[in-house]
């Protein structure tokens, strides 16, 4: 066991401050690496100390394995703390800690290199006995087609090899219908794209985005921290996260977290890690995603629900700790959401939208949560992604939190920039996501019916 | 000296090109006694895109829309607008809906119709033409404006004479709805068409796309035009209209009469500025001069269409090429003016050229329909290899042989499974998707109340006595001041 009594922060916006609170709170030293961009930044004034990495690009900083050692060195940290993005999910970073005696506060090298692969993943998942999706294949005749999509079982999804734009694609749900829509779809891919050859795959019309928190100690100890919903995504980045997902029963959070937990203990997962699943609401089955091997951006909800401090606890089981609680000791209560507010422009299709923010209003109350480097005056730079912080808000109910979420985004006042808080407070009000009527197709379906087509004239 | 008349378009163009068609009829009816008396022509309150806009968005029924408008409105005609044989929508609507259409706008109070047909292919037209002058409504034809090598003055000069003996309008209009119009083309256009169309008056339509229409309207009125289209300074400009304030101004100035009253004009800006900024829309500011606009000719509306059809397929880059490809097969397809439905036919082929990487090896049902003349005639022959291409997709063999079927209002009457519906209902269920006509029914009447924003310290009153997050509210600015106390219960009192 190993006291930590610096830390070396190889990260940015409000994860790094995230990290820093934390280590305010054991009382660590906090060193920031910051590019040029960032030298003036609020994580930068709150740590201890910092220091300059490099240029803007992140190619030429954040993402600079050799630099950040050689600045944890020269700095004297004894740990490096990841965050999310940037190097988290690189195993170099972690195997060159290891290499120059240095804590990385995540999983083991290994661990990282492994689940990233996705191939190795998905045998893991496979040999601990969990379904993955079967994946697709391409057919050339219509007996292939019939014999796959029995495997695969139905409903399944047709759709052109030389595809896009929707043009070939169909939707099968019994095995009655295949042959029909086998010759369309074959013929309808030789018109639009004059190659006729199709992929079968398993289709989920009603898919939700389900993903289990993990933390395991390499003392044998892997414990769940239930499940989060993220199904509201666009373009595969989530937009609204919550906990607990109202789509499970008891029964099968149960069996979905054990699912997770066999699959951590599986490779004697340490630290903290998400297994992600599919959930098909229609057939009640879960389908293994992959799996997350760092703190994730949408790691607040579960704090809320269960109390426990996520980042506290990686620093305790990097040092070499065992978990400061036990299964048993995991329980949740309320109901949690978090709004990614993103520095981009709804109606403006989502165009990012960096720039000084003139106006930082944002609501406060007991049971509102702000994880935000931002402050009125920043200079949202235009080099990185466009998260300006999360809203978290819990309440006794899934109903009370999206109440409480509705009336706290109407308060957040900011101007300067354009944010993603209206449409978020559209999603709010919105009764198909009061009623849980949602999936992962929910948004990109709804921007599409509901685009308004322009007339000149 | 000349008395210069305008119809105001604020209702109909100003909200389409800036609002995307979002002003609800609440946002209208408070100030419309002022725009009644400010001494309008005409106001134009309803285009093609506002019923499916009122229903699909807004939840309004667009008849009771025009009813409740009209009345607010007694003493000035209420315009509105037909595409061809569109009317509202991008396909080909049978004859006798049409029909119908034009005899429930007279019976629920539209008094004038601009009908248009962007091929400039009349017989389209006549039918309309005839059935809205029987329902008593005055009928404006408008030319429409496109620069290519076959819409040349003298072009426009036969497509004059015809439309006077075929269809007879009351107004004729030159329509500039992409906004192309120079200053120089001006003075020729309007001269040739001056000299085909009679006593009949003149009206000029010009968006400010380029940042011309201003110059290009007064340009207009030196040359002979009667009557300009303009809208409130809020919803002017941009790719909107000019702006009546300037306008009027401007042609003062210049020593012509009006009959504006510039006190109502005034109160009526500041309303919708306060609308905009209420409900967090945008203010029309000039455009600056872009050149491109002349090449590629694709109206504003119609890009935001491309750059999301694109962006559904992650190719926003690719827009530069789209619209390159656009300018071909305007050539091919014997030029037709770049406003809807040819801007969306003709914008969805070049998306579908360029994404597909081969050149009409698809296209859709419009695009078969159009290349097959069942739009009308083309102002130029269709290039003989594009169209055996495009004959030989599923569309082309599709409506190869397809005749345009002709139900009778009985028949769809029939058709809906509602016999005791009105014609008003039954038109909107015909048109549009039953989903948006169901959930615009079920939303009862249309919600009239709202804050009048020429009375800043009125609406002040109505907002804050209709909030219920206080109990005390003082308000002091200058000699000023207002208080409000609210009692027990629901009970207001305002000192």
């Amino acid at each position: 066991m190993t006291r930590i009594s610096r830390v070396l922060i190889a990260n940015r916006g409000e994860i790094a401050l995230r990290v820093i609170r934390a280590c305010r709170e054991m009382d660590i030293e906090t060193v920031l690496t910051v590019s040029e961009a960032d030298r003036l930044s609020l994580p930068a004034q709150m740590a201890d100390r910092s220091v300059c990495i490099g240029p803007p690009l992140s190619s030429q900083s954040y993402l600079k394995v050799d630099t950040i050692i050689a600045a944890a060195i020269g700095v004297g940290a004894d740990a490096i703390h990841p965050g999310y993005g940037f190097l988290a999910e690189q195993p170099e970073l972690a195997k060159a800690c290891a290499k120059y005696g240095l804590i990385f506060i995540g999983p083991r090298a290994e661990h990282i290199k492994q689940m990233g692969d996705k191939i190795f993943a998905r045998q893991v998942a496979v040999d601990t006995g969990i379904s993955i999706i079967p994946g697709s294949q391409l057919i050339g005749d219509y007996r292939q087609a019939a014999e796959f999509a029995d495997q695969t079982g139905y409903p399944v999804l047709l759709k052109a090899a030389a595809g896009g734009g929707g043009k070939g694609m169909k939707i099968v749900k019994n095995p009655a219908d295949l042959r029909v829509a086998f010759n369309e779809a074959s013929a309808e891919a030789r018109s639009a794209f004059g190659d006729e050859r199709l992929y079968l795959e398993h289709y989920i019309e009603n898919a939700r985005h389900v993903e289990i928190q993990l933390f395991g100690d390499g003392h044998g100890n892997v414990v769940h921290l239930f499940e989060r919903d993220c199904s509201l995504q666009r373009r595969y980045q989530k937009l609204v996260e919550e906990a607990p997902s109202e789509a499970l029963d008891p029964g099968l959070r149960e069996k979905v977290c054990r699912a997770a937990v066999k699959i951590a203990a599986q490779i004697e997962y340490q630290n903290a890690g998400t297994v992600e699943f599919i959930f098909d609401r229609d057939q009640e089955q879960f389908y293994f995603l992959e799996m997350n091997t760092r703190i994730q951006v949408e790691h607040p909800v579960t704090e809320q629900i269960t109390g426990i401090d996520l980042v506290k606890e990686q620093f305790g089981v990097a040092a070499g700790n065992p978990l400061s609680f036990e299964q048993k000791d995991v329980n949740f209560v309320g109901h949690a959401i978090e709004c990614r507010i993103n520095a981009e422009s709804p109606e403006n299709n989502f165009l990012p939208s960096p720039g000084k923010i003139e106006q930082w209003i944002a609501p406060e109350g007991d049971n509102i949560r702000l994880d935000s480097h931002c402050f009125p005056g920043y200079v949202v730079p235009p080099f990185y992604d466009s998260l300006l912080g999360k809203i978290i808000v819990t309440g006794s109910s899934r109903s009370e939190a999206i109440e409480e979420m509705s009336a706290a985004l109407r308060r957040f006042q900011i101007s300067g920039i354009h944010t993603n808080i209206p449409f978020h407070r559209q999603i709010m009000d919105h009764p198909d996501y009061q009623t849980g009527e949602i999936n992962t197709r929910w948004i990109e379906n709804r921007l599409a019916k509901e685009h308004h087509f322009h007339e000149d004239d | 000296m000349k008395t210069i008349k305008f119809i105001d378009t604020t209702l109909r163009d100003g909200h389409q090109s800036l609002w995307a068609t979002r002003m609800r009829t609440a946002h209208m009816v408070p100030i419309a006694h002022l725009l009644d008396k400010a001494g309008f022509q005409s106001v134009e309150l309803m285009g093609t895109v506002h019923f499916d806009a009122c229903l699909r968005y807004l939840h309004e029924d667009p008849w009771e829309r025009i009813r409740i408008l009209c009345e607010a409105l007694p003493s000035t005609p209420l315009g509105a607008l037909i595409r061809s044989k569109s009317l509202t929508s991008f396909n080909i609507v049978p004859d006798s809906v049409i029909s119908l259409w034009i005899e429930r706008c007279a019976a629920n109070g539209i008094k004038r119709l601009m009908i248009f047909d962007a091929l400039h292919d009349w017989n389209n037209l006549a039918k309309s033409v005839s059935t809205a002058k029987k329902a008593g409504i005055e009928v404006s034809v408008p030319l429409v404006y496109s620069l290519s090598p076959v819409h040349t003055d003298e072009f426009y000069a036969q497509k004059t004479q015809e439309m006077i003996q075929k269809l007879d309008p009351h107004t004729v209009m030159i329509k500039d709805s992409i906004g192309l119009l120079t200053p120089e083309r001006t003075k020729t256009l309007v001269t040739t068409v001056k000299k085909h169309i009679g006593g009949r008056p003149l009206e000029m339509h010009s968006h400010c796309t380029t940042g011309l229409a201003p110059l290009c309207c007064i340009e207009s009125v030196e040359c002979g035009v009667d009557t300009i289209y303009t809208c409130m300074s809020p919803l002017a400009n941009g790719p909107s209209h000019p702006s009546i304030e300037k306008m009027n101004m401007n042609l003062k100035r210049l020593g012509y009469e009006t009959d504006i009253d510039d006190a109502a004009v005034t109160a009526i800006s500041d309303h919708f500025r306060y609308v905009a900024e209420r409900e967090g829309l945008p203010l029309g500011v000039p455009a600056e001069y872009d050149a491109f606009q002349y090449i590629h000719q694709v109206p504003g509306g119609m890009i935001t269409n491309l750059t999301f059809m694109l962006s559904q397929r992650g190719m926003e880059d690719r827009l530069e090429e789209v619209l390159d490809e656009i300018s071909v097969i305007r050539e091919e397809w014997g030029y037709p003016v770049m406003i809807t439905p040819f801007s969306q036919i003709v914008g969805t082929q070049a998306v579908l050229n360029v994404l597909s990487g081969e050149r009409y090896r698809t296209t859709t049902a419009e695009g078969a329909r159009y290349v097959l003349g069942h739009y009308g005639t083309p102002p130029a022959p269709i290039n003989q290899n594009v169209l055996d291409k495009l004959c030989e997709t599923p569309e082309g063999r599709r409506f190869l042989t397809y005749e345009q079927p002709q139900p009778s209002i009985q028949d769809l009457r029939k058709e809906s499974g509602r016999s005791k519906i009105s014609d008003d209902e039954l038109l909107l269920r015909v048109l549009f998707p039953e989903e948006h006509v169901e959930k615009t029914l079920q939303a009862g009447p249309i919600e009239t109340r709202y804050p009048r924003g020429d009375k800043p310290a009125m609406a002040l009153i109505q907002e804050l006595t209709a909030r219920e997050d206080f109990t005390y509210c003082n308000v002091q600015k200058n000699n000023f001041s207002l208080t409000i106390k609210k009692h027990t219960g629901s009970r207001k009192a305002i000192d």
